[in-house]
């Protein structure tokens, strides 16, 4: 009896689309010839490749059809060439022209397809040359389409996904398609033609009802050449980013095209919300041009629509799974986002810097890539080992051997526990409102109040003053912007944010030291100073900022010295690095003025460090640095700067007086506030100080620049407090003096590591252990207050006991403050040394009166007249008040009231014992913490004179303030109520005064009708205009709206000119810096460099002669984790 | 930038070895650690004298000030009487101008019922000036406010009435706190607290008591409205009956008030049982104050650590008293120093508990001499402030009668204005001085004789003592108000007590001149 004849095979046809193939090709077609599966023909469609590979096709595979396309097209459309040549197929086997398949690829998939009743088999790929190593097995995609591998960068094969399953994408490559299938599908959509061609197919063949499975028995080896650069036009940069713009374009049409209408309204915000973030994180980067690409290929996606909408009806006329099926093969949350965190993960974890690494002499031959996106690339990524290779001896080709991954464990610990120190210390202000305790931004008005203040040019503070706004509500308002107007999440943001951005700074500006242990030293000797604790603590958010930004910027200065070890940057190489430290300053200054008159102070405290240590040369370097970084952001800062600048108390804030002083051990220990007190402040000193001891070469060189930038620092701050200079915020002069002890710490560690071997064992070993346990002691404070919840934030703020102040209905008028200058929810002006004064017009103060202008206004008049009361020479200041509209009068003893973990604050003693003898003006005991006068004779901020009022107006100057204080102003009627202190439309009385306290400024008009009255001066610095009965109509019968009663400055169109040319300077600036930051991160050779030797530590020697080089664990160049440098060899 | 250093070793020490590098640094960076030390630990410029932000005693405006306003009360409008039917307390404003320029102004009359009345004055250059607190319609009791368009005045209410002469500097501030050590409601005996409110918003009150029951806040004596520019007095006697001693507190829910007490002890019915004998003991007795008086107080707005008496005697028929009231919740530890005319004498050292009452009664005190004279100085060790008035009450073998009382003193100044003279046949006045300094001082008495500040006398004061002149001496050259000026910061008492039959005594400080 004969076997009964086995069943033919079913038919497959593999589908090679090439298109300029490189000499992988042979590689590629000769596994198809080797394939074991019997039936199996092979269709090669060129998509009109420069050179004809007929000939090359023919050579290896006689028996292969070739097709040759005479316009070149993308894979998917060569590929649908076989809808019209084929027929009969079981099955389509589609190839690019880099794949290998093992000899029993094709067997395995098509087996699995009639196993599985899988309409679409794909199977493990692997490494092109290192086949051990996993490129995918299947792929999945997020809610958005961002496709995601199932495996990471380099996983090695060790069969641990050789399962057969179900996934959402099958990997383009080598793609099984029933070929009936691939027919109902139309082919490959026509538009989504390659990158992304796979994920397309794979989601609507889903929707189709068909399963898409990985069958890991098949192996196809994938070069990706396209990836790797090394296919015929895809080898520059311009090419990959115009692969990436066509890869997110792709995938927004694919998710145009497949979800249903329902899923679409939520999905579509969704993949906003992610495309706005990703590219914000460009931005942030300094890659705008990325930004730009994300955001073009969102709108390029809905380009066509009649397209699209085309091939939308199509897939859902054929859809046979709902979304929720699909859904549940999709990975949750943004593929994006993970891909980056793992990659960031992964740096760490290796320690390996991102940058390439150069040898010296070999004339800028690359041995080594940039990873940007995780993967190695192989043949081009050399790294370390290339490297270690070359010179095992330098000291910066270590690899990543244990001591690294020790390391990695050390820094994930060290930065977990911080920012669970953090958290645990910010428990009880998380997820709710910050008090607007002092300075802290109030951020109730809304995010586009905070365009609307930086945009307008009359300055409502004070008592009103034409001029330019703080840019710092435009760039509040820019990151409320961003944060989709959510203005709680930019109080949080904006407040703690300080508190990890100056420990990562110093980390960061630590780097250059070349030692993770001293890293690690500067990030915690900078998470424990008490300074930023102290300020959040008394709300001094101008102290938080300056501690964010200092160490950024002292590592910038530092970085452009070129002095050893750190790189030296070529002649004509650091403009964009002064422009972008610059912005830096330029950013902080917007907030905090008085931190832009530390930069240079900086510069010259390096210069007198340098000369110290040697190297004067060096120093002015920064200085120059220093003195270019401000000019250029006074000019980002212009107009505003230019106002600011030139007025002592805008630009540096009130004179803290005498009640604030500080001991010069307070100031050392940077005990200002309720963290640090005591003997354990101390310790700081002492880990700073380790290198000094044992420092030796650029160690104690650096640890001399450094300790001299903090010792001037801490004169500056302690003189200035002491009234011998002037005072420039405390916390903002200990910013930059913490940020150098942190970096002096680092630098303890560095010789700890270099230093300390080429010594005998005496008590240098001994201070480094000192200075470790010191390290430890001195976190104790933080640890301490971290248990509090809430860094000794007070729990309430004004606006708890202040919530009776009424609205502007019955007229407009202000609150004066006076007080502690730290105490006030608002920018003041000096009334007397430690004495501030300022007003809010119709209740609170918001965001916008943390900034003065340079110009005061008429203040200087409700000054004198606080100074009547103080010295006790009226009775009657209510009625000296009453012309500025001051209708309450507080006064903080507390910087928060009763019961909500208040700290006391100088009070004005003087002051309030003279308001206590004002007849006109009422106590209101709203809080033991806050001093409260009602003020009985004020009148309205725009309001109809008496009659008996109008003379004294007109000329008080000349009457005197006894005449004023005699005049009772309080039947003034109340008009263009409710308005801001700008702009307002009302009713006037024909023949009536309009009085508008405000400064005079001949720039302000009162429409009525068709007159446009100018103002005539009242109380010798306010306004009033007087309405001519003839515009009104009948006599005593108001005038509508209609008719034009408003009440406005002309706009200020010089200013105008001069904000949006601030926003053009600011738009340069960044263009400036990025295309810097970029030059930099690609250039090839590599401008600046560093040499392994500075890193070599020293050796004990017997010899009396010392010490010497060639110890056996030199810094790793895993260590210097930066962008730029590259190290000779 | 520079290129890289060629040729150049990192490594190498900046100095010809390493630890002659590190001498220099170490050298520069330590001293000027050392020498911002050693800065910081020397005298630097005195700090800013402290400033209580509340203002303890009235003090009169400068002279260049554009306006001052005074509150008076505790008076009753009963002048219609004559002899012994006048009214216990008929008051009277007493106005002395000390600048060189005439002072006008009004005074307002606010009666506790019915309408003001205004009167507008006008004070020449060193003159004075005296209206009578009466309205047409008449008034239990009333009250002052004085305006006046100058600074260099000072105000005083006297009051005239039959009980005997007492005045007191009027208030030139509110508070929403008051304190009053003293007080009594027996059978013979009223206390009476006047609120003023002079602001322009109404103000609501609560009083507290510390008496022999213990802490007393009657229901009546809370939520107390005193209207705007309105006068209201309160007898504690309504709800406090018998109380012998009363400390009062009084606060001020929304607004502040000007607070005065009037203690009235009539005379003592014929063989009623009289307090301090020991008929006055028995269960059921209901004593009365054996010595009849009145005298006026201005309240003390806030407690303080230090209080001054330039002036006091005890002994021979006048019986003197410390009294302290502790308002707070913690106990006070005080030290009582006395500086005696002639001889020295151990100061007392005493506790006051948590809104408890203590006295030091100085005439049974051995170490005081009876009849010498002293100054006083109360401290607290502790910093636990209190409230502390000294009185006097005299009768036989006293050549006084009367009943005197005087919160301490706690503002030294250079010059002085005391407005109301009593210096007359019928009355002993004294004006008494008291350098808290640590260096002898020179003080001229000078009076106002409506045309310049004329000298009569002058008088040096030793550290840390007391000296005083005897008016009497003076009485016929002058008979206005006299200014104190004075080297140095001094306090200045004028004290005057009624003799050759009169009844009265009175004390107070004058009025320092800014």
């Amino acid at each position: 009896m004969e076997p009964e004849p086995q069943p033919p095979a079913p038919a497959v046809v593999a589908v090679v689309v090439t298109c300029d193939p490189g000499s992988w090709l042979e590689q590629a077609l000769a596994s198809l010839t080797d394939q074991d599966y019997p039936n199996l023909s092979v269709l090669v469609i060129d998509s009109a490749s420069v050179e004809d590979p007929t000939g090359r096709v023919a050579a290896v595979i006689p028996s292969a059809f070739v097709i040759r396309l005479e316009n070149r097209v993308g894979f998917g459309r060569a590929a649908n060439e076989v809808l019209k040549l084929v027929e009969g197929a079981s099955h389509l086997l589609f190839c690019h022209d880099d794949v290998a398949l093992a000899p029993d690829a094709v067997r395995a998939l098509v087996e699995e397809a009639f196993r599985s009743n899988a309409g679409i088999t794909t199977p493990k790929y692997v490494q092109w040359d290192q086949p051990d190593h996993l490129l995918a097995v299947g792929a999945t995609a997020d809610k958005v389409g961002v496709v995601q591998d199932l495996v990471d960068p380099g996983e090695l094969d060790q069969e641990q996904h050789d399962v057969v399953r179900e996934v959402f994408v099958a990997p383009g490559g080598a793609t099984l398609v029933r070929a009936d299938l691939f027919r109902a599908l139309g082919g490959f959509n026509a538009t989504i033609d390659q990158f992304g061609e796979d994920l397309d197919l794979s989601w609507r063949a889903r929707i189709a009802g068909a399963r898409v499975v990985v069958v890991p028995a098949a192996r196809v080896r994938h070069l990706q050449a396209v990836r790797r650069g090394e296919r015929l036009g895809w080898t520059d940069p311009p090419s990959r980013k115009r692969a990436d713009h066509l890869t997110d374009e792709h995938r927004v049409r694919t998710l145009l095209t497949c979800y249903r209408w329902f899923d679409l309204a939520w999905i579509v915000p969704l993949a906003v919300l992610y495309m706005l973030g990703e590219a914000g994180t460009r931005l942030l980067q300094g890659r705008p041009g990325e930004a730009l690409r994300i955001v073009g290929s969102f709108v390029g996606a809905v380009r066509n629509p009649r397209r699209l909408w085309r091939s939308r009806r199509r897939v859902q006329n054929r859809r046979q799974a709902g979304d929720g099926d699909i859904r549940r093969l999709q990975t949750k949350g943004n593929a994006r986002l993970r891909a980056f965190v793992r990659a960031r993960v992964e740096e760490v974890r290796e320690g390996m810097p991102p940058a390439p690494l150069a040898l010296e002499g070999t004339g800028g031959g690359l041995t080594g890539g940039r990873r940007s996106d995780g993967r190695a690339d192989d043949g081009q990524v050399g790294g370390r080992d290339s490297h270690t290779e070359a010179d095992p001896s330098a000291a910066g080709a270590a690899g990543p051997g244990e001591g690294a991954l020790t390391n990695w464990r050390v820094s994930v610990a060290v930065a977990v526990v911080l920012l669970v120190v953090l958290i645990i210390g910010s428990r009880s202000l998380l997820g709710q409102e910050l008090p607007a305790i002092g300075q802290l931004p109030n951020t109730s008005g809304g995010w586009s109040d905070l365009w609307r203040s930086w945009w307008s040019t009359w300055q409502g503070a004070g008592l009103g003053v034409s001029g330019p706004s703080s840019p710092a509500l435009a760039l509040l308002g820019l990151l409320a912007t961003v944060l989709f107007g959510a203005v709680g999440t930019l109080q949080h943001v904006v407040v703690l944010g300080p508190l990890l951005i100056g420990p990562l700074g110093a980390y960061r500006a630590a780097r250059w030291w070349g030692s993770r242990r001293g890293r690690l030293a500067a990030l915690i000797a900078y998470a424990v100073v008490p300074l930023p604790y102290n300020a959040l603590a008394g709300g001094h958010w101008g102290g938080l900022l300056a501690y964010a930004a200092a160490p950024w910027v002292l590592g910038a200065l530092c970085r452009l010295s070129g002095e050893v070890p750190l790189p030296v940057t070529r002649a004509g190489r650091t403009g964009g690095r002064v422009v972008g430290l610059g912005l830096l300053v330029a950013v902080t200054g917007a907030a905090v003025p008085a931190f832009v008159l530390t930069v240079p102070v900086l510069g010259a405290a390096l210069v007198a460090g340098s000369a110290l240590a040697g190297r004067a040369r060096r120093g002015l370097q920064m200085l120059g640095v220093a003195v270019g970084a401000t000019l250029v952001a006074i000019v980002l800062l212009l107009p505003w700067s230019a106002s600011v600048f030139g007025n002592r108390v805008a630009s540096m804030g009130v004179d803290p007086g005498p009640t604030a002083r500080l001991g010069f051990g307070q100031v050392l220990r940077f005990d200002t506030g309720p963290v640090g007190h005591g003997p354990l402040g101390w310790a700081l000193l002492l880990v700073a100080a380790l290198p000094l001891v044992i420092g030796r070469g650029w160690r104690l060189a650096w640890a001399a620049r450094l300790w001299v930038v903090a010792i001037a620092f801490f004169w500056l701050t302690w003189a200035g407090l002491r009234g011998w200079i002037p005072a420039l915020p405390a916390e903002v002069t200990l910013a930059p003096a913490a940020a150098a002890l942190a970096g002096s710490a680092a630098l303890g560690a560095v010789a700890f590591e270099l230093d300390l071997p080429g010594y005998r064992f005496g008590w240098r070993q001994l201070s480094a252990a000192l200075a470790g346990v010191a390290l430890a002691v001195s976190s104790i404070p933080v640890l301490i207050a971290s248990t509090q919840g809430r860094w000794h934030l007070p729990s309430a703020d004004a606006s708890s006991v202040l919530s009776f102040l009424p609205g502007a209905s019955g007229g407009d008028y202000r609150v004066l403050w006076i007080g502690a200058p730290a105490a006030l929810p608002l920018a003041g002006r000096q009334l007397d040394p430690g004495v501030a004064f300022a007003t809010s017009y119709d209740g609170e103060p918001d965001v916008a009166d943390l900034w003065l202008t340079g110009r005061q206004g008429a203040m200087p008049v409700l000054a004198s007249d606080l100074r009547l009361a103080q010295n006790r020479l009226t009775t009657k200041l209510g009625h000296l008040l009453a012309p500025m509209a001051v209708r309450y009068i507080v006064v903080p003893s507390d910087d928060a009231p009763s019961e909500s973990g208040a700290a006391p604050v100088p009070t004005p003693d003087a002051l309030l014992a003279g308001l206590q003898l004002q007849t006109d003006l009422q106590a209101v005991n709203v809080d033991p913490d806050y001093t409260v006068y009602q003020n009985a004779a004020w009148a309205p901020a725009r309001a109809l004179l008496p009659a008996a009022a109008i003379p004294v107006a007109a000329d008080s100057t000349t009457a005197g303030l006894r005449t004023l204080q005699e005049t009772d102003l309080t039947g003034a009627a109340p008009v263009f109520t409710s308005a801001s202190a700008g702009r307002a439309h009302g009713y006037v009385l024909a023949g009536s005064t309009v009085y508008v306290s405000a400064t005079r400024d001949a720039a302000w008009r009162l429409h009525v009708g068709s007159a446009s009255i100018a103002p005539q001066p009242a109380f010798g610095w306010a306004m009033s205009f007087r309405v001519p009965a003839a515009a009104t109509g009948p006599a005593g019968q108001p005038v509508p709206i209609a008719e034009g009663a408003t009440l406005q400055p002309r706009p200020a169109w010089g200013l105008r000119a001069a904000q949006l040319v601030e926003v053009l300077l600011w738009v340069a600036a960044i263009v400036v810096a990025a295309i810097d930051l970029r030059r930099r991160r690609t250039e090839h050779p590599p401008s600046e460099t560093v040499r392994p030797e500075w890193f070599t530590p020293m050796s004990p020697v017997v010899a009396r002669s010392g010490w010497r080089r060639g110890g056996p664990h030199p810094l790793g160049a895993e260590d210097l984790e930066g962008d730029e440098v590259w190290i000779d060899g | 930038m520079a290129d890289p250093r060629p040729g150049e070793d990192p490594s190498r020490p900046l100095h010809r070895s390493g630890s002659a590098a590190r001498a220099p640094i170490l050298v520069v960076l330590v001293g000027a650690l050392i020498l911002g030390g050693l800065i910081d630990r020397a005298p630097g410029a005195a700090a800013p004298a402290v400033v209580s932000s509340v203002q303890p005693v009235p003090v009169a405006a400068p002279a260049q000030a554009l306006s001052s306003s005074w509150f008076c009360a505790g008076a009753t409008d009963d002048h219609l009487g004559a002899g012994a039917d006048r009214g216990v307390a008929p008051g009277a404003v007493v106005i002395a101008n000390s600048g060189s320029a005439a002072a006008t102004g009004v005074v307002t009359l606010v009666p506790s019922v019915g309408s003001q009345v205004q009167i507008p004055v006008s004070v020449g250059a060193d003159g004075q000036t005296v209206i009578n607190e009466d309205v047409p319609a008449g008034a239990a009791w009333i009250g002052a406010i004085v305006d006046i368009n100058a600074g260099g005045v000072a105000v005083e209410q006297r009051i005239d009435g039959s009980l005997g002469e007492t005045s007191a500097p009027c208030a030139t501030a509110g508070s929403s706190q008051w304190y009053f050590p003293t007080g009594a409601t027996l059978v013979n005996a009223a206390v009476v607290i006047s609120l003023l409110n002079p602001y322009p918003t109404d103000a609501v009150v609560d009083m507290s008591f510390t008496t022999a029951e213990g802490l007393e806040q009657p229901q009546e004596f809370q939520a107390v409205l005193v209207p705007r520019d309105g006068l209201v007095s309160v007898n504690l006697g309504d709800h406090l009956r018998r109380r012998q001693a009363i400390a009062t507190t009084v606060t001020a829910r929304s607004g502040r008030v000007v607070a005065w007490k009037t203690d009235v002890v009539t005379p003592p019915a014929s063989g009623a049982v009289l307090l301090g004998t020991p008929a006055a003991s028995a269960p059921l007795a209901d004593p009365a104050a054996p010595i009849p008086g009145v005298t006026l107080t201005l309240g003390e707005p806030a407690p303080a650590t230090e209080w001054t008496w330039a002036d006091g005697v005890a002994g021979d028929g006048v019986d003197e008293q410390y009294v302290i009231y502790n308002p707070g919740p913690a106990t006070a530890q005080l030290r009582l120093s006395l500086d005696l005319q002639q001889g020295e004498a151990e100061p007392f050292d005493l506790s006051v508990g948590p809104y408890q009452v203590n006295a030091v009664v100085s005439s049974e005190e051995v170490r005081i001499p009876p009849g010498v004279s002293h100054s006083a100085i109360l401290q607290s060790i502790n910093g636990v402030p209190v409230v502390a008035e000294r009185t006097i009450s005299a009768t036989s073998p006293s050549a006084w009668s009367g009943l005197g009382e005087l919160p301490g003193g706690q503002l030294a100044a250079d010059r002085w204005l005391v407005a109301t003279d009593p210096a007359n046949s019928h009355y002993d006045g004294t004006v008494v001085l008291y350098n808290p300094g640590s260096v002898t001082i020179q003080a001229i008495l000078a009076g106002l004789d409506g045309r310049a500040q004329v000298p009569l006398s002058t008088i040096t004061v030793g550290p840390g003592r007391r000296a005083a002149f005897a008016l009497d001496d003076l009485r016929g050259v002058v008979d206005e108000p006299f200014v104190v000026s004075a080297s140095g910061p001094v306090y200045v008492e004028s004290d005057y007590y009624g003799i050759n039959g009169t009844p009265g005594i009175s004390l107070s400080f004058g009025v320092p001149l800014s």
